[in-house]
């Protein structure tokens, strides 16, 4: 069984009941990563979203061989959420720093969540894209920094 | 009410879940020259055009920056995020909306009905659609950026690393 009071307090988490947490603990399964290990690969399919219980990710976007995007995950953060709510290769590849544990949620056991609980994944879902969304946001403003500087208006 | 499942975020309903959904919310018609939403104010709920034309002003300068006509949406992020309404939204003729407020939604999320889930399914087809292409677009000029003198610095505060 996960223990999700390890990262009690974290965001992933802050919207859901007690209850909440016991149930998703109880869909989720537990997977631990060696140092070096990739968990999802950049334009492949991943079949589960992810939540960081311990250790250290590295997250790289690739554009051709010399530029790199990074980025890191914070314990009790998700990752993965995109492919498994549209079913498209991951945007980026992200590998253990350390030695990793995640809790792992499936496509199947989301949907599972989603249509059949009582709540749970819906309310889970609005978390999900409440982050999407405050990463979209930063997204747009790094487009818009590179528009502005390739117009030279900065 | 039909028009609700033309919509891109609605599509695939079934004609219950529909019936269901138009029931929680209300229609209103608008002037042209009315405003739907202003910017900065609260977000509630969210917004389906049915019939009309409505225009997106800059919050900047008050050009229209985007047309939104019959089948779209608007203001459907506030139902996931706090955040203030981002840009003025006026019918530019007379327009028919459908608006599923706020506490529409939460009542039905707080009940477990499985119509919260579609919506929000329908809002993140949307969504994800959206995110992977501005990383697209981000990518695609990232190489170009890193070619101007101030390119790589300003690549580096966005988190990309250039060798």
């Amino acid at each position: 069984m996960i223990d999700l009071a390890r990262i009690d307090g974290a965001d992933a988490l802050v919207v859901l009941s007690a209850e909440d947490r016991v149930r998703l603990a109880a869909a989720m399964t537990p997977l631990t990563f060696a140092s070096g290990q990739a968990l999802v690969t950049q334009g492949q399919r991943s079949g589960a979203a992810y939540l960081l219980l311990g250790g250290s990710l590295d997250v790289s976007r690739a554009v051709g061989d010399q530029i790199h995007l990074r980025g890191r995950i914070e314990r009790g953060e998700w990752f993965g959420v995109l492919s498994v709510l549209d079913g498209h290769p991951a945007t980026a590849s992200i590998h253990a720093l350390t030695e990793v544990e995640v809790a792992a949620l499936g496509r199947a056991d989301f949907d599972r969540l989603l249509w059949e609980g009582d709540g749970l994944g819906a309310r889970l879902l609005r978390a999900w894209l409440r982050s999407l969304g405050t990463q979209l946001g930063r997204v747009n403003r790094g487009n818009e920094a590179m528009l502005k500087l390739a117009a030279g208006l900065r | 009410m039909e028009e609700l499942t033309k919509t891109r975020i609605f599509q695939g309903l079934s004609a219950m879940d529909s019936a269901t959904l138009a029931d929680a919310g209300v229609e209103r018609s608008l002037m042209a020259g009315t405003a739907l939403v202003h910017a900065g104010e609260p977000a509630d709920g969210f917004y389906v055009v049915l019939a009309g034309r409505f225009h997106v002003l800059s919050a900047e300068h008050g050009a229209a920056i985007g047309e939104i006509g019959p089948g779209e949406t608007v203001g459907e992020m506030g139902l996931v995020t706090a955040t203030p309404r981002s840009a003025d939204v006026v019918a530019v003729e007379s327009s028919t909306i459908w608006h599923l407020p706020g506490r529409g939604f939460e009542a039905l999320l707080a009940s477990g009905d499985p119509l919260a889930s579609a919506i929000l399914l329908g809002i993140s087809k949307d969504l994800c659609r959206r995110f992977r292409e501005s990383i697209l677009d981000g990518a695609a000029m990232v190489p170009k950026i890193a070619r101007y003198p101030d390119g790589v610095e300003l690549l580096e505060s966005l988190g990309w690393s250039v060798k």
